[in-house]
This record gives C-alpha cells, sequence and structure tokens, in this order.
C-alpha cells in the first residue's frame, strides 16, 4: 500500500522530472512513510514514483519503482494483491523466478507473462502505472472494485498521474481550478467521477487501465473488467451456501499481511460478521478497532460487547469526544484530498488504529450496498413513479418547504443522475444556484451532464438502488474518503465485501431473494444467522456515524451564521441551528466558504 | 424496582450557566442510575427546545423539552408528579408545581435544589408556605443553607448540602504546560504572567469582581510589567462598552483582553494558559468554575463572602479574600505571582480537588437522596 505519482513529458529534462516527482511523492508522504522511490527513463522522459507504506515483504527487497530482470519493465504500484501467491505459483511453474517476496515483482512477472490479460487476474486493491519499454508505452491500471484511486491529467507538454489530487500542485504545471467544482460538491456533497476540484484532472475508471503511447503522446481508457449483471442462482439456499463460501475466502485471503492487522469493528452487521470471520482464520492475531462516544445515542458498546465476548481478537475502543473533533477538525480538512460531507469518521478510526499499531484493517463497506441496507431502496419504487409523473408538476417539488421533499425536484432531470439526487443529493438546484450566485440552469446542465455508465437504463427497482449506491454513493465517495482519510494515518483499509469474486457472486443472485422486504440486508443476514447473535440482526441500523450534527451545531466555527456573507447561506445555517438542516449540507457550506 | 424520578428544569441545555451545569450532572447521574436500574428517570424542561438535548447527559427517551409551553409543562409535570416516587425541582419557580405535587400526593418527596441569590432574597408568603411543605432544600453551599434559614426561618434539618461537581465530560489535563495554539491566539509568551476570569461579561452580573481586578492592574504591572488579564465569557455590548472605558481609563489596554465565550472543547486549555483564576465574586450560590480552573491545576482567587467558600474548601484550595477589599486582593495575588505552582503541586491540587468535587461522589450522593431520602447517610 503506497502513493504512487509519475510525469512523462518529452520536453523535460532527467533532473527536472525527478525534482517534480518527487515533489509529488513528498506531498502523499503521510500515505506511505516507510520508503521513497523515484525512476527516470533519460530517454523516454517517463518519471514514476513512490512511496511507500510496506505491508507485504517488509524488506528493502520490496522497494519501488521496481525493474523487471531484463529491465524493460519498471512499475510504481499502490496496493495489495490478495491472490499473489496463487499467480506467483502459477508463474514459477510457466518457468519464472522471483528474487523477493513481495506482490509487485508478481505483477510485473504476471504482464510479462499475460500481456494485458494479467490486470484482470490480479484480486485485490490496487492502482498502478507500468512501463514497457520494449512495446514504448505506459499503463495506468486501477482495480476491479474502484477501491484505490488514480487521478491523471494530460495537456500539450506532459502527462501526470498520481494516487492524490492535491499531488498535481506539485507537478510544475500550474493547474486550474475546476469551475463546477462547487455545483457537484452542494448537489452531492462529493465531486463524482471523473471529475475532481481541477480542470483537466480525472479519475480513471474502476476496472480499466489507460494505455498511453510513448510514440506520439496519445491515449485510450479500455475497461477491462465489468460485473456480471446475468442472473445465475434463483435458489436461496445455494445464495446462501455460496456467499458464505466467498465472502470466508475473501476475508481469509484478505488478512494476508506481514504487518500487524485489525478490523474496524463498529458493532453493526456488517462489521460484526467481518470480525467474526477474521477472527477465525487470524486465530487471536487481530486487534478490534473501535469508537466509542460520551453520546448516549451514538455509543453502540453494547452490541460490540456481545460480539466481543465470543472472539479472541484483542479488543481496542476508544473514546472520541467534541474536544478531539474540535482539536483535530483543521488536520481533518487538511487530509481531505477532495471535497466530500463524509470521511471525518473514517480519519478517527484510523487514527486509532495507528496508534494501536495497525498498518492494515479490514472493514466492513460494501455490504449495504449490496445487499440493500440503505432507505434508498425503499424508496427506489416511489421514485420510479414519481419519475413518470409530469416533469412540470414535480419542478413545483423545489417551493415545497421539506427539504427531503424539495428533492423530488430532481426528478424532472432527464438524467438518472436526478434520481440518484433526490435520493442522496444535498441541495436542489435553485439553492445552489443562490449560494454560489450563478444561474439555475447553469447548475441544472452542469448536473445533468455527468456522464453515466450505460447498464443503469436497464435496471429497475432494488436492484437500480443498488447500483446507485454502488457506483455513485460509495464509488464517489465512501471509497474516496476512506482511501485518503486512512492513508493520511498510514493505514490501509481493506474491504473483504468488495472482493471482486464476492460482488461478481451477489450481483448474480436473484433480486427477489437478495432484497428483503420486511428486514434490510435479509440474505446476508440469512447467511450468518447461526454465527452472529440474535441482538446484533436484529437490531435498528445505525450506520457508521459520529455525533456530528450535536458536535457542529455547538462549533461556532461552523455554526455562526455571522461567518457566513451570503445571504441564503446564512439562512441554512440559521435552520441548522435549529435542527432543521443535516450536519452534512452545514458542513458543505463551511467547506465551500470557509475552507476551500 | 426502580425509583420513578421526575426532574423539573427551566433550561437544562439552551443556556450555559451555573445553574444548567448543575441539572446536566444530576441529569448524567439520574442517566446512570437509570442504566443501574436503579432509578427510572424522567426529565422536563419548561424552556429549552427539543433539540437542544445534549446527548452525553441522557437518553431522548428520558427527556421532554417544553419549549416554553408553559402551562403544558405545568399540566404534564402534575401528571407525572403524582405518580413518581421522587420529584427534584430545579428552581424556586418550580415551587408551585412541587407544591401541589406534594397537595395531591403526599407520598411523593418533593425536593427543591438551592442555588444562589434566587433563593437569597425574601419570598412572598404563599411562597414560604410553600417551601415548608417540601421535604428537603438541597442547597449547594453553607452560605446558601445559612440563607434560607436567616431569611426564610426554614429548620436546620430540612435543609441539605449538597455541594456541586466538576461535570461529569470535563477533561482533566496530565500535562500542565501553557498551550500553544492558545499562545499564538492571543499573541502572548510563554513567560508572560496570566490572570483569568470566566464569568458571564453582563451589566447584570458585576457581582462577579472583574472591575476590581481591572482597577489594581495598573499596580500589578509596574511590578510584573508582561502581566496579561483574560476576561473570558460571553458579553452583551452595553457591558463590553463600559469595560473598554474603563480599560482606557486605566490606560491598560496592553494588559486586558476581552476573549469572549470559550468554546466547551477549550477550556481546560485556557486554564492551562493562564497562571491565577481571579474572581473575587460576591453573590456565588457556590462556583463550579472555581472547582474546574482547580481541577486543570490552576491557583484560584474567589471572594469569601458567599458561597466560594465551599468551593474552595474554605480556603485550602485555593484564597479566599474580601472581595471588596482591593488592596487584600493586590496582596494575594502578589503572593501567588511571585511563588507559582510547580506541576507536582498542580497535580496535588487535581487530585485534592477531584476528592471533594468529582462527579463520582455527587452521583452516590444523589442516589442516596433517592433511595433514603438523605444523601448524608453513610453506607457500610
Amino acid at each position: 500500500m503506497c502513493r504512487i505519482a509519475g510525469i512523462i513529458a518529452q520536453n523535460s529534462s532527467s533532473e527536472q522530472l525527478k525534482h517534480q516527482v518527487t515533489l509529488m511523492c513528498n506531498s502523499m508522504a503521510h500515505g506511505g512513510p516507510d520508503d521513497f522511490g523515484v525512476v527516470v527513463d533519460d530517454e523516454k522522459k517517463v518519471s514514476l514514483g513512490n512511496r511507500r507504506l510496506s505491508i507485504l515483504d517488509l524488506s528493502a527487497a520490496g522497494h519501488q519503482p521496481m525493474f523487471s530482470d531484463d529491465e524493460k519493465i519498471v512499475i510504481a504500484y499502490n496496493g495489495e494483491i490478495y491472490n499473489f501467491k496463487a499467480l506467483k505459483e502459477q508463474l514459477i511453474r510457466e518457468g519464472f523466478h522471483f528474487k523477493t517476496s513481495s506482490d509487485t515483482e508478481v505483477i510485473i512477472k504476471a504482464y510479462q507473462f499475460w500481456g494485458e490479460n494479467s490486470f484482470k487476474k490480479l484480486n485485490g486493491i490496487f492502482a498502478l502505472c507500468l512501463h514497457d519499454k520494449t512495446k514504448n508505452c505506459c499503463y495506468l491500471v486501477r482495480d476491479q472494485s474502484g477501491v484505490k484511486p488514480l487521478y491523471y491529467s494530460k495537456n500539450i507538454d506532459q502527462f501526470t498521474f498520481a494516487s492524490e489530487v492535491k499531488a498535481f500542485a506539485h507537478s510544475g504545471v500550474t493547474p486550474l481550478g475546476n469551475e463546477n467544482w462547487k455545483i457537484y460538491y452542494l448537489a452531492f456533497g462529493h465531486i463524482p467521477e471523473p471529475f475532481t476540484t481541477l480542470k483537466n484532472v480525472y479519475s480513471l475508471p474502476k476496472g480499466s487501465f489507460l494505455k498511453y503511447q510513448l510514440s506520439d503522446g496519445s491515449f485510450k481508457i479500455h475497461p477491462y473488467f465489468q460485473f456480471s449483471t446475468a442472473i445465475q442462482i434463483i435458489d436461496e439456499g445455494e445464495a446462501i451456501i455460496r456467499i458464505k463460501e466467498e465472502l470466508n475466502k475473501a476475508v481469509k485471503l484478505q488478512l494476508i499481511s506481514d504487518a500487524s492487522i485489525g478490523v474496524l469493528f463498529s458493532g453493526g452487521l456488517d462489521s460484526s460478521i467481518i470480525t467474526l470471520l477474521a477472527d477465525t482464520y487470524a486465530k487471536g492475531n487481530l486487534t478490534s478497532i473501535s469508537a466509542n462516544f460520551n453520546e448516549i445515542d451514538f455509543s453502540e458498546s453494547n452490541y460490540r460487547q456481545i460480539i466481543s465476548e465470543r472472539v479472541e481478537a484483542g479488543h481496542q475502543e476508544h473514546l472520541i469526544t467534541y474536544r478531539d473533533f474540535v482539536y483535530n477538525f483543521d488536520t481533518v480538512l487538511k487530509n481531505m484530498d477532495q471535497p466530500t460531507t463524509d470521511g471525518i469518521n473514517t480519519w478517527f478510526v484510523c487514527k486509532c488504529a495507528k496508534e494501536n499499531g495497525l498498518k492494515s484493517v479490514l472493514s466492513g463497506l460494501g455490504a449495504d450496498e449490496l445487499f440493500g441496507g440503505y432507505p434508498s431502496f425503499d424508496r427506489i419504487r416511489k421514485i420510479q413513479n414519481l419519475g413518470r409523473i409530469s416533469k412540470e408538476l414535480i419542478k413545483s417539488a423545489r417551493f415545497l418547504q421539506n427539504t427531503k421533499l424539495n428533492r423530488l425536484y430532481y426528478l424532472s432531470f432527464q438524467s438518472p443522475v436526478g434520481e440518484y439526487l433526490c435520493l442522496r443529493g444535498l441541495y436542489t438546484p435553485d439553492i445552489i444556484a443562490k449560494l454560489l450566485d450563478i444561474d439555475v440552469q447553469t447548475v441544472i446542465n452542469c448536473l445533468q451532464n455527468i456522464p453515466l455508465n450505460d447498464t443503469i437504463r436497464y435496471l429497475n427497482d432494488e436492484e437500480r438502488a443498488s447500483w446507485f449506491e454502488i457506483n455513485m454513493y460509495m464509488q464517489n465517495q465512501l471509497l474516496k474518503d476512506t482511501d485518503f482519510m486512512s492513508m493520511s494515518h498510514g493505514v490501509e483499509v481493506r474491504v473483504p465485501f468488495l472482493d471482486v469474486n464476492f460482488v461478481n457472486l451477489v450481483t448474480s443472485i436473484h433480486p427477489s431473494i437478495k432484497f428483503g422486504v420486511y428486514q434490510k440486508k435479509r440474505l446476508l443476514i440469512e447467511a450468518y444467522k447461526k454465527e452472529l447473535p440474535e441482538q446484533i440482526f436484529n437490531r435498528s441500523k445505525m450506520g457508521f456515524t459520529f455525533p456530528f450534527q450535536e458536535w457542529m451545531v455547538k462549533n461556532k466555527e461552523i455554526s455562526s451564521p455571522d461567518l457566513y456573507q451570503n445571504k441564503k447561506a446564512k439562512k441554512l445555517i440559521t435552520s441548522f441551528n435549529n435542527h432543521k438542516l443535516h450536519w452534512s449540507s452545514a458542513f458543505a457550506l463551511y467547506k465551500v466558504f470557509h475552507a476551500s | 424496582m426502580p425509583h420513578k424520578v421526575l426532574f423539573l428544569t427551566l433550561k437544562v441545555f439552551g443556556f450555559t450557566g451555573g445553574i444548567e451545569k448543575v441539572c446536566r450532572s444530576i441529569c448524567r447521574s439520574l442517566y446512570d442510575l437509570g442504566e443501574e436500574n436503579i432509578v427510572e428517570p424522567t426529565v422536563y424542561s419548561m424552556y429549552d427546545k427539543y433539540f437542544d438535548r445534549d446527548s452525553r447527559y441522557l437518553k431522548k427517551q428520558q427527556y421532554h423539552a417544553f419549549n416554553e409551553h408553559r402551562k403544558y409543562f405545568v399540566i404534564k409535570s402534575l401528571l407525572k408528579g403524582i405518580r413518581s416516587d421522587v420529584v427534584i425541582l430545579s428552581h424556586i419557580n418550580l415551587l408551585s408545581i412541587g407544591y401541589l405535587i406534594k397537595r395531591f400526593s403526599p407520598k411523593t418527596k418533593v425536593y427543591l435544589l438551592a442555588h444562589g441569590i434566587e433563593i437569597w432574597r425574601k419570598l412572598p408568603e404563599p411562597k414560604l408556605k410553600a417551601l415548608k411543605r417540601l421535604d428537603k432544600i438541597i442547597a449547594v453551599s453553607h452560605f446558601t443553607a445559612e440563607r434560607i434559614k436567616s431569611i426564610h426561618g426554614t429548620k436546620e434539618d430540612k435543609i441539605e448540602i449538597l455541594n456541586n461537581c466538576i461535570d461529569p465530560f470535563y477533561f482533566f489535563p496530565t500535562k500542565f504546560s501553557k498551550p500553544k495554539p492558545l499562545l499564538e491566539r492571543y499573541q502572548l509568551h510563554p513567560d508572560q504572567k496570566i490572570l483569568m476570569s470566566l464569568s458571564r461579561v453582563v451589566s447584570s452580573e458585576k457581582y462577579k469582581g472583574y472591575d476590581n481586578t481591572i482597577s489594581i492592574l495598573p499596580h500589578l504591572i509596574k511590578k510584573y510589567p508582561k502581566l496579561v488579564y483574560l476576561i473570558a465569557g460571553k458579553s452583551d455590548d452595553e457591558e463590553k462598552l463600559r469595560l473598554e472605558k474603563l480599560i482606557t481609563k486605566h490606560q491598560i489596554a496592553n494588559h486586558i483582553k476581552l476573549i469572549g465565550f470559550i468554546d466547551e472543547a477549550e477550556i481546560t486549555d485556557h486554564f492551562l494558559l493562564s497562571d491565577i483564576f481571579v474572581m473575587p465574586s460576591k453573590k456565588e450560590g457556590f462556583g463550579i468554575v472555581f472547582i474546574e480552573a482547580m481541577a486543570s491545576g490552576l491557583s484560584v482567587i474567589a471572594g469569601n463572602k458567599d458561597g466560594s467558600v465551599d468551593a474552595l474548601k474554605n480556603g485550602e484550595l485555593g484564597k479566599l479574600v474580601n472581595p471588596d477589599d482591593s488592596s487584600e486582593i493586590e496582596k494575594t495575588l502578589d503572593e501567588l505571582l511571585k511563588s507559582p505552582l510547580n506541576d507536582n503541586e498542580k497535580i496535588a491540587l487535581q487530585k485534592k480537588v477531584l476528592k471533594a468535587f468529582s462527579y463520582e461522589k455527587y452521583r452516590e450522593s444523589i442516589k442516596k437522596l433517592i433511595v433514603y431520602g438523605t444523601s448524608y447517610i453513610m453506607l457500610l
């Protein structure tokens, strides 16, 4: 797990490239505190850099960027390949010899053997750049579930890539701001892929590789993997057996580490399952990390207690107080690579993990999206039906007082983006226009033009909700936040529910057995009913939430209306103080007006 | 069977004053006792809004805010009160409800919390009559207890003294160096001697004694040229203007900073920033701020003519001075400035304060009061 960066610029000197890539890597040093390396191909002017957080093969042999034996291939890589041992064995059988015990070397040799087809054989979380001197090209590759980020930018003189958007400020080319980022942020609470806060800096889509031709500086993005949408499992019994089989396998595989490993354990269903499974395979060599609060409404320690009694894992509970929130708030904002209304919770729990000497932690992220844990799964049918009535009538929803009903306005959009924003959006276009002092139509056009994958056209009901949650909410917000917030402490978050085989399996289960009408995540519960205490699966969902509503109201730096010059913002912050606005909406105002 | 306890309040969370702080500690005590299944608590607040609740102190189901609906509050309090084993009134203004509860349900124990000035003044006859019907008056200090006895003629056995406590969520420092971010914020040097007071800076609360401290500052500055006095607390415009004029008059603008409201998260650090907490007040019922300042290892100077005497344990924990005697205040400040506490002395002070005024001790007293009808009982 590391941070990577690189520049390709024919007209720059090698020294200049080395200097810029070093600066880019240094700006991400928090994510790779253990080692640093930069290489420049003097002839092709390809410079790759890496900041290393060593988890597999802690020795110097894992140093990056790494060359192939014949030095024709060089790689800068960020991530973990969970199946690297199996691939290695296969490659050894094919006659390859290995010098290190790192997964990086396996990627190189897999590429040497299978070429571009090797990417889909990698099971893990990864983002990498591979320079193939023989084919005179560079590849940027991102994992199938889009867990690890990878951003790129191309202008006339140079091609740049990095694990964080912030690093582009050190690339030697002054980046221009994306004038639309505030619109995106106020509508979504994050910046949707492929966009970023910088103009011409884009996110590489998950399951894709970008092939850059060094001969003419052209590039093309190729999808190398897509999750299956074909329904194959229609029997509940079979689904349960397969779910247990694949998830157990994924957890076992993801426990691979040469450094200490833990699990983020909230006490909710998903993290309880992961904790129980990880404990089975870790054989006592596991630490569970939890955040606790003085705020009674938010304390889940009673639920955690039930699980803790059943496992061997050492349990570490950290009290996070309002004082901690106030004292760390500026640092959290600084560590936020891209604007988001989430991730602060991850920042704190990963800080706790770090304080316990952990470098890797497993998380229950992904289960809600796959198995229908969110309210959107209940609302989607209503939303679909409302979407069928007159668009003009729907538009009048913006005059409604209730902020949730207000969002119905988004159903007047032609693009499915409108449905997502109706389910999960922050502000409606008219409010955004007032906040940014721009024309409403500009806001509407900007939001309607966000590109979406075609798959959504063919999905309905819960599957449609699941697609939105996986490809928009989780992809653009949860995974992105989790990556930069955890890496700011040098902690890697692993997500067994997003294991490529597990996701493939779940997407092949018929929705009628996958999603429960009366119970959320019914199928997952059915699968682990024997292992889980009843109190855990019968409890009401709380989510991974902190007492932010109370804390942010209390913190005058955020909640004082006097701090906001914009009339609409002032009014909204006043409603926030009267608890008529959710903290995430208020935080978005703070970020736009005070911390951007 | 848990004891059904109804705690009636004016405000608990919608305001930050001494009385509200006491109410919060009681709320958390009731919550904790509820978790132990000793009590079944209900808290009603007449003026709070539903969203004012700080969820550290009690559960949503245990709290009902009436948002200034006074009639509704009275009716609901009566109905709930007569079905309760114990009713605690947080303020004398709730006396009539307590009286009615007692009339309709004589077996219900009704206790009144007596803080400070609100009960030091003479009461009209009907209120006095109602006061006599109560089972007990819980005074926050000996001073308040004495005033109740002398002004209202309340019998000794009807009064119990229960000193206030440090907030259950107060942050106790373990290191006592001056916090760098605050030194930077106020542009102060670590070697500078810093005095501090913390109270509402409003025209109606001049008895807090900061005027006296301001008036003696010019003398002290001669001896301690870098001395700075931080006046903390939310201010109203009128009082702020008056203070600014006073500061100009004494020509000490470089030595006084009106730092305004301090966020709860930063209170401890402000105490750590300071060398002496000085507030020779005249009308404190108790003065929670003193015990919190001392809990951060800070030397305290308080007045000897009110409830502050209890907070400083008759001078055992800090210096008590005549609040009207400027020269005594100046002399005491000079003494403390000359011989500041070292870290070990600060730790010792912190321990002593905790022993006397910990939340755990307070909760135990509340438990005894509810279960046995008196907090004085010693359990083996």
